[in-house]
């Protein structure tokens, strides 16, 4: 595969992820989401949240992962609109719910780009908890987009290899 | 529309996930739940259910979990002759036709994709009727 090619399939992905965040977070979170100026992300670059949703990515071009990185107060704020109740800590019943949404995500996105033949293979997500944790990746190039709404700020995180 | 007092189980692998289908059930008027977090459980408990005289009358599963699938899942359902008339419902991030039209071929009852509105996921169950 060219270099221009290669590109154009990140560039293509990068869009429908964009697309699928908007949509998801439309539809099940009632909440219009805003990307900000999507950009690489430096080697040394920490990127910190307090819960995450990550799902690896296998298909016919690449390989790599999706994340999506939650400061806690966004993130209550985002399960309480999507359950419709008020929670005030992360409780048992929303401890995974990162990965629900990103499920939710990568569902939409792979029905798009599977359709323009990109075989995109399931993956069930994961989620990480705790204060202030770090997500690494080793795969490059890694995209990061910033995210605004009214429920508060996030972070969308394309890690790629070919 | 299902009477209120049916028995519906909740097969999915995302807690978060069970308990806004609950909280959208009781929005329904529902209130008789079983859950489990993957197929083979899912299974394992419709069994258990019918032993005890008190059936499981709707499954709501999701597709894509880990142990047994919601697609075994509704295989197994399907092919064992004391559940082969059972409401199944696939609520699932699957939404490739492909995969569609596979859980149709299965004799899924009705397949909502997510992520759904309120207004979606309550049409497809006042569609439902009990067999």
């Amino acid at each position: 595969m060219s270099d221009a090619d290669g590109k154009q399939q990140t560039t293509e992905f990068l869009n429908t992820v964009l697309g699928s965040v908007a949509h998801t977070f439309k539809v099940a979170i009632r909440t219009e989401v805003k990307p900000g100026k999507t950009r690489m992300r430096g080697p040394d670059e920490e990127l910190t949240g307090d819960v995450a949703g990550l799902v690896g990515l296998i298909s016919n071009h690449f390989t790599g992962s999706l994340t999506l990185i939650f400061p806690e107060k966004t993130y209550l704020a985002v399960m309480s609109r999507m359950l419709e109740v008020e929670f005030l800590a992360i409780s048992e019943d929303i401890a995974d719910g990162a990965a629900e949404i990103m499920n939710m995500i990568l569902g939409h996105a792979k029905t798009t780009l599977n359709e323009k033949g990109y075989g995109f293979q399931q993956a069930i997500p994961s989620v990480i908890r705790g204060t202030g944790i770090q997500i690494y990746t080793d795969a490059q190039p890694s995209i990061l987009i910033p995210y605004t709404s009214d429920a508060g700020d996030f972070y969308v995180e394309l890690a790629l290899k070919r | 529309m299902l009477p209120p007092e049916i028995s519906i189980l909740i097969v999915d692998d995302m807690k978060s996930m069970r308990t806004m289908v609950k909280g959208q059930l009781r929005q329904l008027g529902y209130s008789n739940f079983s859950e489990a977090e993957d197929g083979g459980k899912g299974f394992a408990m419709l069994e258990e259910m019918h032993r005890g005289g008190k059936p499981a009358q709707l499954v709501l599963s999701d597709w894509n979990m880990p142990n047994t699938t919601g697609i075994e899942f509704l295989k197994r359902v399907r092919g064992d002759s004391r559940f082969q008339n059972l409401l199944f419902v696939m609520i699932t991030a699957e939404g490739e036709l492909g995969q569609v039209k596979e859980a149709i071929g299965l004799g899924v009852t009705t397949y909502i994709v997510k992520p759904f509105t309120a207004e979606t996921f309550q049409a497809k169950l006042k569609d439902l009727k009990l067999p």
